[in-house]
């Protein structure tokens, strides 16, 4: 690991003037109010709509929270490259098996 | 960089951070293991070609202990000897030597890395002496066989952790651990590590490779740890992730197994066409030809590798139109590797080319990965495939591919940098038999059972004499031919032995740069010292600066001005 | 060489946030991957609900509620990191750890009443992935603490003030997570 001691450290803001701090108390709030919302639209049992709706604010949480608290958005554009690999290896992977297990049904699995 | 004061012997070499040592270490591991699976390989083989008979240096082989040898030789060449040897050990002796810097950016981590490697290594051979033995089903660990078939018997939660099955499956699972702790301190490395003025379109093209190799590993790996976690659980704790009596599904595994499978292979062949790039313009005193497109295109084979991996799964009764899908996305990811290999020919175009040993390690890759790779594009079709499916053609097929990976890379690299980092120089004789004898019986060992695999001749079966057609005439023949090809070629190995121990034992006379090439680390000692380099070196240009017209010698090193 | 190279040198990341980044992604495929498997059986078979709406939504959304707070204190932290207020940083991590042991208690007393209400790994094929999914993040959890304890020892007395950055990072991968598992286990009745 990098063996820096009390005398050398070096903070990567103070070397590069690396990323600044956003709000982050409104971000928390956000986060917040985004959760209460999306447990009030599990309460309410519409099926397909309050799905699609949970399953967007918590893409709206997790953009927020790395953005904001991950500081990706002062990061370059190289580690959003990574993130979106992610995203799309999984959706490959997902997109590939899709017509394989769901679209199958058990009796015909079985 | 004081490097005077005394090192114990531990320090120095079991756990020690040195990017060399660590390289050693894994290469070390990696040719061990080799002799392991190059052993359990002779040992069915030799039962394939004279059934029933006591083998030499072993005795009588049951059903299941040709399952168990056939998986684990399986399992050992990929995990055990491509992955040690090709990404983390050429990644470790080259990246730090070849970007200018004097050690990994995490070397703890690295040490780390190769003592799991060590310890999923002891695991996987602890596996043979548990009750029942090796798994057996298959390298691809399929379950059912893999979760509840006849491979675990006993429900019980001790037992079942102490079988074939569930020790492969942890194995597996420490040595991608050991994998992804290399490839971030990889990646890490040489995004930031780089010397001065080593620019992106100026690091080799070598190291390029097992980055985007390290890349593809770490983006295709997740699923199949996921999937491993659950048909550990499966095993041992008896879910039914995979039983389809109970909602799972053994397709699913087999996506999940795939999805990494199939990038892996790119994994393992990356690294070794890297090395093939820095080997040809070396001895063909050519620059690389068209060197950025040659980045560009592993980008772009990168990110097909992710969207072909239901070909090997053709039979497996997955979606009709997807197989489709899979068929031309296969077909379309040979273009890249052609690509690839015609820019290696284009290298060698009217290059002074100097048939030295890794020169000729690397013409005899190209030559058999030829066959492999078009035998490949036969299988990636869905129609021929589901003929050829999991017959010796096959088999055959990814021996002709992945043994030039593995074996002719790694000697090409072995042959090429093993004076730099020993310091002492191998007998050329005794190299050019090396060279000679494997290539032949290479050959002797695969060619005759593509006409076996077209006749339909399925592997896995450990006794063919219920088959009337294979147990006798011009097919017994050609396996026992194979046979006598792959005892040759296990013995041919004992040459290079012989050679390495022969230098090993002789006096340090490497010169710094034996072969006038122009990379960074041709300029450190022979071997280099710890921290590499007395000073940083400063890069001027691109690695591959061979016949620049007006320049007095043939070569610029890149450090040069 | 063309003079148009680009300098892939100034990656701008210090290693050690370039080495985590690649950590998460690779953590991501994980989680990711399994998500995947589950969705997938999940839509295959949408009896699953009858077993899903055992779940306790009310714990899930406490220790929802504590994961997110404790990712604002850790960037409360790693602020503090950056002015060396030494006082502050411990407060906040302190905070942080306090936060995870509370979800891990949540955890226990959640899976305490499951399996006494008879859903264990092998009672349903929900239950396996519910145990297998919240399981693996738990020890991820537990993973974040022990990370997050021994780099308080440090930056208490200054040492390695970075690493609280580190820490940070990894910890709301953790709560990343967990906003993915919520919804999916707990709300999607």
């Amino acid at each position: 690991m990098e063996n820096l001691n009390k005398d050398t450290v070096v903070f990567p803001s103070e070397k590069h003037d690396y990323h600044g701090h956003p709000n982050y108390a409104r971000v928390f709030f956000t986060l917040l109010a985004l959760f209460s919302f999306s447990v009030l639209m599990g309460a309410l049992h519409l099926p397909t709509i309050a799905l699609i709706i949970i399953f967007g604010t918590a893409v709206w949480k997790t953009v927020l929270v790395m953005r904001n608290f991950m500081h990706l958005k002062y990061e370059p554009f190289l580690i959003l490259i990574a993130v979106v690999a992610v995203l799309f290896c999984l959706l490959a992977f997902f997109w590939g098996v899709y017509p394989d297990v769901p679209m199958v049904k058990l009796d015909i699995a079985k | 960089m004081e490097n005077t004061h005394k090192i114990s012997f531990v320090n120095k070499y079991l756990f020690s951070t040195d990017h060399k040592t660590i390289g050693a270490q894994y290469t070390i591991m990696g040719v061990l293991m080799a002799a392991v699976g190059g052993f359990l390989a002779y040992i069915f083989r030799y039962n394939l070609a004279f059934p029933g008979q006591n083998i030499p240096l072993f005795g009588a082989l049951g059903p299941q202990q040709y399952n168990s040898f056939v998986t684990i030789h399986g399992m050992i060449m990929v995990f055990w000897v491509g992955m040690p040897v090709l990404l983390a050990g050429f990644g470790n002796f080259l990246i730090p030597m070849m970007i200018g810097t004097d050690d990994m950016a995490f070397p703890t981590l690295n040490m780390m890395s190769f003592w799991i490697f060590f310890l999923s290594a002891v695991i996987l051979l602890a596996s043979f002496f548990v009750p029942g033995g090796a798994f057996g089903g298959g390298w691809t660990m399929y379950p059912p066989l893999s979760a509840n078939g006849y491979m675990v018997r006993d429900p019980n939660f001790l037992s079942a952790l102490l079988s074939g099955s569930s020790l492969l499956i942890l194995a597996v699972a420490l040595e991608f651990v050991a994998m992804l702790m290399g490839g971030i301190n990889f990646l890490v490395t040489t995004f930031n590590k780089r010397t001065k003025g080593m620019t992106a379109f100026r690091v080799p093209l070598v190291v390029w490779y097992i980055n985007i190799a390290a890349v593809i590993f770490m983006f295709s790996v997740g699923p199949l740890v996921a999937g491993a976690f659950m048909l550990l659980f499966d095993v041992v704790l008896g879910t039914g992730f995979y039983d389809p009596a109970r909602g799972g599904d053994p397709i699913l595994f087999q996506h999940l197994f795939w999805f990494f499978g199939h990038p892996e292979v790119y994994v393992l062949l990356l690294p070794s066409l890297g090395v093939l790039a820095e080997v040809i313009p070396v001895f063909s005193r050519k620059p690389l030809f068209a060197y950025k497109k040659l980045v560009y295109l592993a980008l772009l084979s990168a990110v097909l590798s992710v969207v072909v991996w239901a070909h090997h799964q053709f039979i497996a009764g997955i979606d009709p139109r997807m197989a489709t899908f899979f068929s031309i996305g296969t077909i379309i990811i040979s273009i890249p590797f052609a690509g690839i290999f015609l820019s290696f020919m284009a290298t060698l175009w009217g290059g002074s080319i100097r048939f030295k040993l890794p020169m000729l390690w690397a013409l005899g890759f190209i030559a058999l990965f030829l066959i492999g790779g078009l035998t490949g594009l036969f299988l990636g079709s869905n129609a021929f495939d589901i003929y050829a499916h999991d017959t010796y053609f096959v088999v055959t097929h990814f021996h002709y591919t992945l043994f030039p990976d593995i074996f002719f890379g790694f000697f090409a690299a072995f042959y090429f940098w093993f004076p730099k980092f020993s310091g002492r120089t191998l007998n050329n004789t005794l190299g050019h038999l090396h060279f000679w004898l494997t290539f032949v019986f290479f050959n002797c060992t695969w060619f005759v059972l593509f006409f076996n695999g077209l006749a339909g001749q399925h592997r896995r079966i450990h006794d063919y004499s219920a088959f009337s057609n294979f147990s006798g005439g011009i097919y017994q023949t050609f396996e026992k031919f194979s046979t006598i090809g792959a005892i040759c070629l296990i013995l041919t190995q004992f040459i290079f032995l012989i050679n390495v121990i022969m230098s090993m034992s002789k006096k340090k006379n490497a010169v710094k740069n034996p072969w006038e090439a122009t990379t960074l680390e041709w300029v450190a000692d022979s071997p280099p010292p710890h921290g590499n380099f007395p000073v940083m070196p400063e890069v001027f240009r691109g690695p591959y600066d061979y016949s620049v017209p007006g320049e007095a010698k043939d070569f610029l090193p890149q450090n040069q001005q | 060489m063309s003079n148009k190279e680009i300098n892939l040198e100034i990656s701008h990341v210090p290693q050690g946030r370039l080495g985590l980044w690649i950590l998460i992604a690779g953590e991501l495929m994980i989680f990711g991957g399994l998500i995947a498997c589950y969705l997938l059986y999940r839509i295959r078979f949408p009896e699953w609900a009858n077993d899903a709406a055992h779940t306790s939504t009310l714990i899930g959304a406490i220790n929802t509620i504590v994961l997110l707070s404790s990712s604002f204190t850790v960037v409360k932290a790693h602020e503090a990191a950056q002015k060396r207020d030494y006082k502050n940083i411990t407060k906040y991590m302190t905070i942080t750890i306090f936060c995870g042991l509370l979800f891990l208690v949540f955890k226990s007393i959640e899976y305490i009443t499951e399996i006494h209400e008879g859903h264990t790994l092998v009672s349903s094929e929900f239950f396996s992935f519910y145990f297998l999914m919240t399981g693996l993040h738990g020890l991820h959890v537990v993973a974040g603490m022990v990370t997050m304890l021994v780099v308080m020892l440090g930056a208490r007395k200054g040492e390695n003030l970075h690493r609280v950055e580190l820490a940070g990072m990894y910890w709301h991968m953790v709560d990343l997570i967990w906003i993915f598992l919520f919804p999916l286990l707990y709300i999607a009745k």
